[in-house]
């Protein structure tokens, strides 16, 4: 096995070679994406037990398929995270079917101690944010996860989702249009309601 | 300019105010120089990059889930060292260092007991030659 020093010279391809007969190698490249791979999970599935056991089998996936992966225009960080996309839809199936009670506050609530500094009021506005934010389609979640969390180029989204960089600046635009529809959509709705009783109120009276 | 280019247009804004928001730069000056939608969305993404912050995994799950690929060297022992948290590292500096102390003082308390051995035999021996001419 080689020094520490050395395997942080290397680039990804050549740590992927290397891997295929070098755990220090593997163990760098785990070094170098772990905490952004677990961070997008964790977002994705709303709690740390679970973010941990998701990163986990990533990891263990990545190393049993190590062998037959080849870059072919995909880098090694954009296949890790097809790894945990995929593994992500599975356990969102799997918990639709076993009809779990979302655990999505529980990212509110991670954010309610990792920033106690934080207005109550703010705080509010954000939990509304990462509510809606659930909401919305996968693909725009994906996408609003690996920009503000994870800090990726649109390349290196592009090349986690398949699309031109070019269409990320354009599904951007529309998740941004989407998300502020909802938001407004649902700040409207409790004077709507209202509105909607007074009606019936007078028609009863 | 037709509505293609203002979209076009919008999109380049708004990629290069993430791009600044995600790599520490001057985004508020993309924003407050933006009017209507434009500002409304950059606004936005403002509010997202405070919410959506990075998490960090525990040190324990990462060392733990980093021994189940890397087999153990002395280097990555020293690694594992470096990612356990602050108070495991003081309880295991107090624990080596109460240990070495230990050790010290047994080795020399029977350093002194080997030095004062030897010193209590060579006075007995000029006593015996004494007792010897006698």
């Amino acid at each position: 096995m080689m020094s520490n020093n050395h395997y942080a010279e290397l680039d990804d391809s050549a740590l992927v070679v290397q891997a295929r007969d070098d755990s220090g190698a593997f163990g760098e490249l785990y070094e170098r994406y772990v905490k952004k791979i677990y961070s997008y999970i964790y977002y994705r599935t709303g709690n740390a037990h679970d973010a941990e056991d998701l990163t986990a089998r990533v990891f263990h996936r990545a190393l049993v398929h190590i062998e037959t992966y080849t870059e072919r225009g995909i880098p090694f960080s954009a296949w890790l995270y097809r790894i945990a996309h995929n593994l992500v839809a599975n356990w969102h199936r799997d918990r639709t079917r076993r009809k779990v009670i979302p655990l999505d506050e529980f990212v509110a609530a991670g954010l309610r101690t990792e920033a106690p500094d934080v207005m109550a009021e703010s705080q509010e506005e954000y939990e509304r944010l990462i509510e809606a934010v659930h909401r919305l389609p996968e693909e725009r979640q994906q996408l609003l996860l690996l920009k503000f969390v994870d800090k990726l180029s649109n390349a290196e989204v592009g090349a986690i989702m398949d699309r031109s960089e070019g269409a990320i600046k354009s599904l951007y635009h529309r998740t941004l249009l989407a998300l502020r529809d909802d938001l407004t959509a649902r700040q409207a709705e409790p004077a709507r309601r209202a509105s909607v009783q007074r009606r019936q109120g007078r028609g009863i009276g | 300019m037709n509505a293609p280019d203002n979209e076009l247009r919008l999109q380049n804004l708004l990629a290069a105010h993430l791009d600044a928001l995600i790599f520490d730069e001057d985004a508020d000056a993309l924003r407050l120089g933006a009017s209507g939608e434009s500002h409304e969305l950059l606004l936005l993404a403002t509010q997202l990059h405070s919410a959506l912050k990075p998490v960090e995994p525990s040190a324990e799950f990462m060392t733990r889930l980093r021994a189940e690929f890397v087999e153990e060297t002395p280097g990555t022992l020293m690694l594992r060292w470096r990612t356990l948290p602050p108070r495991y590292q003081l309880a295991a500096k107090v624990g080596g260092f109460t240990l070495t102390a230990g050790l010290t003082v047994l080795a020399v308390r029977r350093a002194l007991n080997v030095m004062s051995g030897v010193r209590a035999r060579q006075q007995s021996e000029p006593d015996a030659a004494l007792s010897t001419v006698s």
